[in-house]
C-alpha cells in the first residue's frame, strides 16, 4: 500500500509542529523519518495512522484520505506500534498477539482457524512463541517490544508504523526487530519508522527523510540525506560518514566538540601508521599543532589525523614511499618543535620514515615510544631496529607510555630553556 | 498458572451459575424466622399456597420480605460489581471502583436532602439519590474535557475525588443539621447502605436498567481488552477509544447510581470482586465481566444474610459486611496468587 502525504501541516495549541510535509511512499518500502528530538517525528507518524488530524492537507493510503476512513476501516491496513506502550493488566503474551485479530473479528466470535494460524506465525516471526504463556508485564523491554511487533503482525497491515522501535533495546535486539521488519517488506509491508539512530537508519532504511522543526530538510536515499552538512544543519552537530563495509551502508560518527587551540604550544610532527598514532594524535591535539606523515589514506590514523585537523603529508598506499612525498615530510619535521615516533610497525614501506627522523640530525626534539620493543615490529629483518637504536643513541628521548609523553612534552615547550635533553 | 483456557473459564461459569441457584434458595430460607426449604421451592416454582388455598405466613414473608430482598441484592451486587470492572477496565486501574468518579458522595448527598426535608414516597428517596449521583458525575465530566472533546482519565479521576469531597462536605453538613433528630440516623444508615428497604416498585424499576446495562457493558467488553493497550493502542486495533469510553463510563454510571438509588453506599463489592474474578479468570474482558456480574450478585446476597442473621434481631448495615467478608479474602488472594496491582 502506497502512503501519500501532500501539503500536511499541524499545530498543537496553536504552536505550529509540522509545516508543508509532502511525501510519497511505495509499496514494500522501508521509509526512515530521522531528526533530533522534538522535529515532529511522532507527531508525524500521528498524523498519517489518523489518531490526529492534519490542520491542513492530508494523508493517503493508496488513493483514500485517511481522515475518511473509519477507526476500524484504517486498523485493518494500517496499525502501529508507538513509542513506550504500557499493557493494563496480566495479559499473556499470546492474548496480547491474539488481540492484533480484533479488526477482522466480530464482537464476540470465537478465533476461526485463520485466526489462530495467523496469530501462531506472527509469535513464530517475532520469536516470542517461547514465552507465549508468560504475561508480558514481566517481560523485559526487548521481549515487550518483540510481543507488540508480533500483534503488529497478526494484525496482517499492509502499512506499518514503528515509533523508536529499537529505543532501549540492546544492540542484538534492535538488529533482530530490523530483520524482522525487512524481511516482511519482501511480501510487501510497507514500514514507516521513526529513528533516532541514524545508523540503522541508513543500514535498514531504502529511504530516508530528515525532519528539522516541523519541515522536511531532505528526502531520498541513505547517501543522499545523510551527508555531513544535512545531519550539522538539523542536529547541530559535526558528523562524520563513512562506508561501513561489512553491511555495505553508511556509518556515521559524531565528531565530538573540541576547543580550538588559541595558541599551540609548538609544532609536532608525528610519525605513525596502522592505527599506532590514534591515541598519541588524541593525546596532543588541543596543545600543539600537528602534522602526520608520511600516511596513506587507507589508514586509520590517516582518519584521525583528518579529523584532528592535522597537517598530513600523503602518498598513495600499497606502495613504497615516493621521493617527493620523502622531501615533503622531511621538511615538515625540519619545521616543527619535536617528532614523535609512534610505536608502529615498520616494513619496507614506511622505513624510510625512521630514515627522515634520523636526516634531522638532532636538530629537532625526537620523542620514540616503548624503543626497547621495536624487534617485536620490525619486518625489514633488523634494518627498523637499527635505525631505531641509532636514534636513541643520538639523543632522541625514549618514551613508555602517552601520559609520560605529554608531561615531557609540556615541560620541553613550557621552559624556554628547549633541549636540555 | 494463570492459563485460562476455554474448559476452565467454562467450570468457573458453571460453578458461579450454581452458587447463584443455590444462593437464590438459601436467600430466601435464611432469616429470622424459619422457612422450610420445601416452602421456598414451591413458592419459587410458582405453587406458593398452603393446603386450605389461603396464603401462608410463609408464603407472605416469602413474597413481601426476602425475595424482594434476596433479588434486590442480586441486581445491586451485579450492577456494582460489573461497574467496578468496567471502571477498573477503563481506567487501566485495579484500584478503581464505581464510586470513583463521585457517585457516592453525590448519591448520599440527594438522599441525605430527600431526608431531611422529610419527603416521603416510595420512589423520592431512590429519586434524590440518583439526582445526586448523576449530578456528581456529570460536573466531573464536565471538568475533564479536553479540546477536541477528548477526555483524560486522569483528570477524570482527579476531578472524581474533588468534586467527591466537595459533596461529601455538603451530606456532613445535612448531618449537622439533623443532628438529634432520627431523620440523623436515617442519613447515616442510608449511607451505609443497606437492602431493607427492598419492594417490588424498586425491583420492577431497577430490573430493566441492570440487565440491559449489563448486556451492554459485556458487548463492549473487547473493547475494554483494546484500551488495555492504551488509548493509542486502541486505536490501532479500529477501536474508536472516545466513543467506547463514553459509552462505557455512561453506562456504568447509570448502573451505579440506580443501584445506590435503592441499596444506598454499599462498599467493597464493586472493587473487590471485579478483582477477585480477574485473578480467578484472567484479564479478558469478555469473560471477566459476565463472571464479575454473577459473582457480585451472589457476593452481595451473602453478606446481606449474615448482614440479617448475626445480630438477631437487629440488623447490620450490609457495607459493614461486605467489607470484613471482602478485604481478607482479597488480602488472601493477595499474597497466595501473588497478584500485581
Amino acid at each position: 500500500m502506497d502512503i501519500t502525504i501532500k501539503g500536511l501541516h499541524f499545530s498543537y495549541n496553536g504552536k505550529p509542529v509540522l509545516e508543508e510535509i509532502s511525501l510519497s511512499i511505495q509499496k514494500g518500502e522501508i521509509f526512515a523519518i530521522v531528526g533530533p528530538n522534538g522535529s515532529g517525528k511522532t507527531t508525524l507518524l500521528k498524523n498519517i495512522s489518523g489518531v490526529l488530524t492534519p490542520d491542513a492537507g492530508a494523508v493517503y493510503l493508496d488513493m483514500k484520505r485517511v481522515t475518511d476512513l473509519s477507526t476500524r476501516d484504517i486498523a485493518r491496513h494500517l496499525t502501529a506500534v508507538e513509542q513506550e506502550r504500557e499493557v493494563g493488566f496480566d495479559f499473556t503474551v499470546r492474548e496480547v498477539v491474539a488481540m492484533g485479530r480484533i479488526p477482522h473479528q466480530g464482537r464476540f466470535a470465537r478465533e476461526t482457524q485463520k485466526d489462530k494460524q495467523k496469530i501462531r506465525e506472527a509469535m513464530e516471526l517475532a520469536n516470542v512463541t517461547s514465552f507465549a504463556n508468560r504475561p508480558i508485564r514481566e517481560l523485559s523491554g526487548g521481549e515487550k517490544q518483540r510481543t507488540f511487533l508480533a500483534m503488529a503482525l497478526s494484525q496482517e497491515p499492509k502499512v506499518l508504523l514503528l515509533d523508536e522501535p529499537t529505543t532501549h533495546l540492546d544492540i542484538n535486539y534492535q538488529i533482530q526487530i530490523m530483520e524482522i521488519v525487512r524481511q516482511q517488506t519482501r511480501t510487501g509491508l510497507t514500514v514507516l519508522m521513526a529513528l533516532h539512530d541514524l545508523n540503522l537508519a541508513a543500514q535498514y532504511a531504502d529511504r530516508v527523510a530528515l525532519l528539522h522543526r516541523g519541515r522536511l530538510l531532505a528526502i531520498g536515499e541513505p547517501k543522499e540525506v545523510l551527508t555531513p552538512s544535512n545531519i550539522r544543519r538539523a542536529f547541530e552537530t559535526d558528523v562524520v560518514v563513512g562506508h561501513n563495509p561489512l553491511t555495505n551502508s553508511l556509518y556515521i560518527n559524531t565528531v565530538p566538540y573540541r576547543r580550538k587551540v588559541s595558541t599551540p604550544l609548538g609544532k609536532v610532527h608525528v610519525i605513525c601508521g596502522g592505527g599506532s598514532g590514534v591515541a598519541v594524535l588524541h593525546a596532543l591535539a588541543d596543545r600543539f599543532s600537528l602534522s602526520v606523515g608520511v600516511i596513506s589514506p587507507l589508514d586509520s590514523d590517516f582518519q584521525a589525523a583528518q579529523r584532528l585537523g592535522a597537517k598530513i603529508v600523503i602518498d598513495a598506499p600499497f606502495a613504497p614511499i615516493s621521493p617527493k612525498a620523502y622531501k615533503e615530510n622531511l621538511d615538515t619535521m625540519r619545521s616543527s618543535d619535536g617528532v614523535v615516533i609512534c610505536d608502529t610497525p615498520f616494513g619496507p614501506g614506511n622505513l624510510p620514515n625512521l630514515r627522515a627522523a634520523l636526516e634531522l640530525e638532532n636538530k629537532v626534539n625526537i620523542y620514540v615510544l616503548n624503543p626497547e620493543e621495536i624487534e617485536k615490529r620490525d619486518y625489514t629483518e633488523g634494518q627498523a631496529a637499527q635505525l631505531v637504536r641509532q636514534l636513541v643513541r643520538s639523543g632522541a628521548v625514549p618514551i613508555s607510555s602517552i601520559k609520560e609523553l605529554k608531561r615531557c612534552l609540556a615541560v620541553d615547550y613550557c621552559s624556554t630553556d628547549r633541549g636540555v635533553n | 498458572m494463570r492459563r485460562s483456557p476455554r474448559g476452565y473459564r467454562r467450570r468457573v461459569f458453571v460453578i458461579l451459575l450454581a452458587l447463584a441457584a443455590v444462593t437464590l434458595v438459601a436467600g430466601v430460607i435464611v432469616g429470622p424466622v424459619y422457612i422450610p426449604i420445601s416452602d421456598a421451592f414451591s413458592y419459587l416454582i410458582g405453587r406458593g399456597t398452603s393446603a386450605d388455598g389461603s396464603p401462608s405466613v410463609s408464603y407472605l414473608i416469602i413474597s413481601q420480605i426476602r425475595l424482594p430482598r434476596v433479588l434486590l441484592g442480586l441486581l445491586v451486587g451485579c450492577a456494582l460489581a460489573i461497574s467496578g470492572g468496567t471502571m477498573q477496565g477503563l481506567f487501566r486501574n485495579p484500584l478503581a471502583s464505581p464510586y470513583v468518579l463521585g457517585i457516592a458522595s453525590g448519591a448520599s448527598t440527594g438522599a441525605s436532602l430527600i431526608i431531611l426535608l422529610n419527603l416521603h414516597g416510595v420512589l423520592f428517596l431512590s429519586l434524590g439519590a440518583f439526582i445526586g449521583g448523576s449530578l456528581a458525575v456529570g460536573i466531573v465530566y464536565q471538568l475533564a474535557q479536553e479540546r477536541d472533546r477528548k477526555t483524560s482519565v486522569y483528570t477524570l479521576i482527579l476531578a472524581g475525588v474533588a468534586v467527591g469531597a466537595l459533596f461529601s462536605a455538603v451530606t456532613s453538613f445535612i448531618i449537622f443539621l439533623s443532628s438529634g433528630t432520627e431523620r440523623m440516623t436515617d442519613v447515616i444508615f442510608w449511607i451505609m447502605g443497606g437492602l431493607g428497604r427492598a419492594n417490588w416498585t424498586y425491583l420492577y424499576v431497577l430490573t430493566p436498567i441492570v440487565a440491559l446495562g449489563s448486556v451492554i457493558l459485556i458487548v463492549f467488553s473487547r473493547d475494554l481488552n483494546a484500551l488495555a493497550m492504551g488509548e493509542e493502542g486502541a486505536f490501532h486495533l479500529g477501536i474508536n477509544p472516545e466513543t467506547s469510553k463514553r459509552i462505557m463510563l455512561g453506562v456504568a454510571t447509570l448502573l451505579t447510581s440506580s443501584a445506590v438509588a435503592f441499596a444506598g453506599t454499599i462498599g467493597f463489592v464493586g472493587l473487590i470482586i471485579p478483582h477477585i474474578m480477574r485473578l480467578i479468570i484472567g484479564p479478558d474482558h469478555r469473560f471477566l465481566l459476565p463472571a464479575t456480574a454473577i459473582a457480585g450478585a451472589v457476593f452481595l446476597v451473602w453478606a446481606d444474610m449474615v448482614a440479617r442473621t448475626v445480630v438477631q434481631p437487629a440488623e447490620l448495615p450490609v457495607g459493614i459486611i461486605t467489607a470484613f467478608l471482602g478485604a481478607p479474602f482479597f488480602l488472601y488472594l493477595l499474597k497466595t496468587k501473588k497478584a500485581r496491582m
